[in-house]
């Protein structure tokens, strides 16, 4: 496989990490908030997040 | 007590999330993973994967299936293909047809159904498109996957910030990069598009094809419609075949256009530059694809009516006619084959030593007045060794 | 019921829903959801018109409401990975070390220092089409520099939005033109020049007229002793590594593209942080400056996010097409007339959304009418980020609040102190627009 591709490759699940990084910090955020309101816009955000990491969307 | 509502919120918050990505999640899964069944014609001389060509996509979702109907009698050789943007369903359809029915007597036709299959495992987002769309058949219902322009994010993540073509330089939206339509003649280790294209350029190469025609759709306020976008090298064929079916077949016009040579990515352009063939690409009017549609659903899609569109018309800013009955998807299919099957015949006579004869597959007219139903194949009526899936 | 009855309806019930919300003190992000919600419930009750339509099953319903989340996905990442490298460099002491590098160097030279705080605004915008990357990575850096400079904290944050709207704006990268020229099947060339010229005598006007009347008298070190003061050991090669990374990863792909992996920009923005954390003389705890950034991030984030639903559902009811119908249905005498307020309203609405929302059918029209749809799209793509400071987004106005710390009213302060140069750069892409034809000729487009 030519070299370029795996290097695409590890940016690629690098991203994911970078993805699921934020996914943690996010799910932080949602159980340190007292807010109502902030926590209900955490859970929205992390939808996507959930979704990309399990490849479904 | 404060405390308490907090989590009990969160809690509830939570399970309805989970319930939404739960519900999508599937979905999302099933869209990805339905598979298209195609009752291959009594006639099919082969059946080989894009990676045969180039094992660059070996492995991948656009390993797709290359449908080879080989005479054994010289001749010449065209590569025809729908599913470039899978948003465009009337391309995918006239391929599948084409591969269910055709009868070559003499020459060889290759089909592929699903040039970038990947589009088709995903819809697009902000779009609100269906995910299937469906036809009624004498047997039952046939269903395909409706998807987006661009490849998966799952097949193809992340996007460049900006895409630059290559080879030529040329700097295009990011998200191009996962249009098929746009990395012609591809990129032997660039990402799965480019690599698609490149795997298809090969295979251009090694069947020595003549000609190729891309299908599409495209929206009523988009300049190229109903017409034919052709590189220098087919361009008496293509005028032949405009004026041909203009004047005897179709009730709306047909055009011919020059590929523009400044606009890089593209079939019309970069095969007929990088490769022997000429190319071809063909559209039709797809009132779903139309920025100012009202209602998104699959009966826009098929039905091809839609109000806003007509009343758009009705101000002169449209490219394409359009009224009440809309722009069904036979309509759009029966075109598609007809323009296929019309080429062939005037490349016959304009390039006698690329002589492609094919039978068995219906007239625009046969189409129009029989629907398309009777033209898929039960895949549970036939032996198993014909039925394969896109 | 016509179909046109029934997406106005629609659009009535968000405007509805929206203010009710609103009235209710509920936030924006979720007071944009329950307008999709509300949107999507008179779209399943009201007649929709005699076409026979598909039904909607109840699983669909939520997958397109989850399909919306996905709409700026991108974007989202793009935000989070930029504000978190730019958070791990002020944490870690950066930022106060390179604005007092700046304020000893050239506070004497104004003109200079202005001119050198413009050019390092539009750069970041130029190369990813971003003006919420510009506010997240450098804004809050500029911010510092001018107040030093004694610029009044309103105008140092007008300052501050315009300059990213227009580095979003300025070419290489204008992702409001590649978006609506990709719908067009138009190619990205021939724009530079006139988005060039927009975007820099925009952002030249807005420097300088909100810098009016500010002087640099004081003594150098006076101000420097107002400064925060940067950790032990950091140096301009400390300081300057992150962000030769940034340059590096970016320009590479533009250099040498047949050779340079496909990076994207949240792993550029990740790996300058990387290099902030290694050149960086102070340590920090990475996760905690990853929640901080969430929790900063929350609106924009969570905006996006549900401005993503809301669009989805707009589509799905007829409300998208209805919208885009009544604009380029309008007169052309009228478009001209209108198109500058239009157009930033929908982008305070849409986002990115709006290029091939009204960008498309706009170039179409134009391109029917025999105008110079080059010259049209890039006046428009300059008017657009323009819109990233109004309701119910504003994006790129709410990050240049939070980076600078805003602690003013946001329209009396703010958005009145930025209205000039704002309605000055409009009426300059309006005359441009009118002309398009005349310079197109004059830039050879």
């Amino acid at each position: 496989m030519d070299i370029l591709v795996i290097i695409n490759a590890i940016f690629t699940i690098l991203t994911y990490a970078t993805a699921l990084f934020f996914l943690v910090a996010i799910v932080r955020a949602f159980f340190k908030t007292k807010n109502v309101q902030n926590a209900l816009v955490y859970c929205i955000i992390m939808v996507p997040f959930v979704l990309r990491l399990l490849r479904l969307k | 007590m404060r405390n308490l509502n907090i989590n009990t919120v969160k809690a509830i918050a939570v399970i309805i999330a989970a319930f939404c990505m739960g519900v999508s999640g599937y979905l999302f899964w099933e869209h990805r993973n339905y598979k298209e069944p195609v009752v291959v014609s009594e006639y099919i001389t082969e059946v080989k994967k894009l990676s045969d060509y180039s094992d660059v996509v070996k492995g991948t979702t656009n390993d797709c299936n290359v449908y080879i109907f080989d005479s054994g009698v010289e001749g010449g050789c065209m590569l025809i293909w729908g599913g470039t943007h899978a948003e465009e369903p009337a391309g995918v359809m006239a391929a599948n047809l084409l591969v269910e029915n055709l009868k070559v007597t003499q020459g060889k036709v290759i089909l592929i159904t699903r040039e970038n299959n990947s589009g088709s495992t995903v819809s697009r987002v902000g779009e609100a498109y269906p995910r299937f769309y469906s036809y009624q058949t004498p047997w039952g219902t046939k269903t395909w996957r409706f998807g987006d322009r661009h490849a998966n994010p799952l097949d193809s993540w992340p996007d460049p910030e900006v895409y630059i073509h290559y080879p030529s330089g040329q700097t295009l939206a990011n998200v191009d990069i996962r249009n098929t339509n746009r990395n012609w003649p591809g990129k032997e280790n660039g990402l799965l598009t480019e690599r698609t294209n490149y795997a298809v350029t090969q295979l251009i190469k090694a069947e020595g094809v003549d000609m190729t025609l891309d299908f599409h759709e495209a929206e009523l306020e988009y300049t190229v419609e109903n017409t034919i976008v052709v590189h220098e090298k087919g361009q008496a064929v293509a005028a032949m075949v405009s004026m041909m079916l203009t004047s005897q077949t179709f009730d709306v016009p047909i055009g011919m256009e020059f590929s523009p040579t400044a606009l890089h990515g593209l079939s019309h352009r970069e095969v007929g530059d990088h490769t022997d063939a000429a190319s071809y690409l063909v559209e039709v009017a797809e009132p779903m694809l139309d920025r100012i549609r009202g209602i998104t659903d699959e009966e826009l899609l098929m039905s091809g009516k839609d109000v806003f569109v007509i009343k758009a018309g009705e101000r002169g800013l449209l490219y394409a006619p359009i009224d009440e009955n809309g722009w069904p998807i036979d309509k759009r299919v029966a075109r598609h084959v007809t323009t296929a099957l019309t080429i062939m015949e005037v490349n016959n006579t304009v390039n006698p030593d690329q002589t492609i004869l094919i039978e068995n597959v219906p007239s625009y007219e046969e189409m129009m007045s029989n629907g398309l139903g009777i033209y898929y194949h039960n895949p549970l009526a036939v032996p198993a060794d014909r039925v394969y899936y896109d | 019921m016509t179909m046109f009855q029934h997406s106005l309806a629609v659009i009535a019930v968000i405007a509805i829903v929206f203010a009710v919300a609103k009235k209710m003190k509920v936030c924006t992000e979720l007071t944009l959801l329950l307008a999709a919600l509300g949107a999507l419930v008179a779209h399943l009750i009201i007649p929709m018109g005699v076409d026979e339509r598909s039904a909607l099953p109840f699983t669909e319903i939520i997958r397109h409401l989850v399909e919306g989340t996905f709409n700026y996905f991108d974007v989202c990442m793009t935000f989070l990975t930029a504000t978190f490298f730019m958070t791990l460099y002020k944490e870690t002491g950066g930022v106060n070390y390179l604005v007092r590098q700046i304020v000893g160097r050239f506070y004497k030279k104004r003109v200079f220092c202005l001119l050198l705080l413009l050019v390092v605004m539009m750069v970041p915008g130029a190369v990813t089409g971003s003006g919420a990357t510009t506010v997240l990575t450098v804004g809050g850096l500029v911010g510092a520099v001018l107040a030093a400079m004694g610029v009044a904290e309103d105008r140092r944050v007008a300052l501050v939005f315009i300059l990213a709207a227009m580095s979003a704006a300025c070419p290489p990268i204008n992702l409001w033109t590649m978006m609506a020229a990709a719908g067009a099947n138009m190619p990205y060339v021939g724009f530079t020049a006139p988005l060039a010229l927009l975007s820099i005598v925009g952002a030249l006007f807005a420097t300088f007229y909100l810098t009016r009347g500010t002087k640099s008298d004081s003594p150098v070190d006076a101000v420097l002793d107002t400064l925060p003061e940067a950790p032990q050991g950091w140096n301009a090669l400390r300081a300057f590594v992150p962000f030769v990374v940034m340059l590096v990863l970016i320009l590479g792909a533009r250099v040498v593209p047949a050779y340079w992996p496909v990076i994207g920009l949240p792993m550029i923005f990740m790996l300058s942080a990387a290099a902030v954390l290694l050149c960086s003389p102070k340590k920090v705890n990475v996760l905690d400056v990853a929640v901080t950034t969430v929790v900063n991030l929350k609106e924009l984030v969570g905006i996006m996010v549900v401005v993503g639903i809301l669009n989805q559902i707009l589509t799905l009811t007829g409300a998208r097409g209805l919208i885009s119908l009544g604009v380029v249905i309008l007169p052309i005498w009228l478009l001209f007339a209108a198109l500058w307020l239009i157009l930033p309203v929908a982008e305070g609405v849409l986002q990115y959304a709006v290029a091939p929302l009204l960008g498309v059918p706009l170039i179409m029209l134009f391109n029917m009418k025999g105008f110079n749809a080059v010259i049209a799209l890039s006046t428009w793509s300059v008017m657009w980020p323009l819109g990233d400071c109004l309701p119910p987004t504003a994006v790129v106005g709410r990050a240049t609040v939070m980076q600078l710390d805003y602690k003013g009213n946001y329209y009396k302060g703010f958005v009145k102190a930025a209205l000039v140069p704002i309605l000055f750069i409009l009426a300059l892409c309006t005359v441009s627009m009118i002309f398009n034809n005349q310079l197109g000729n004059l830039l050879g487009v």
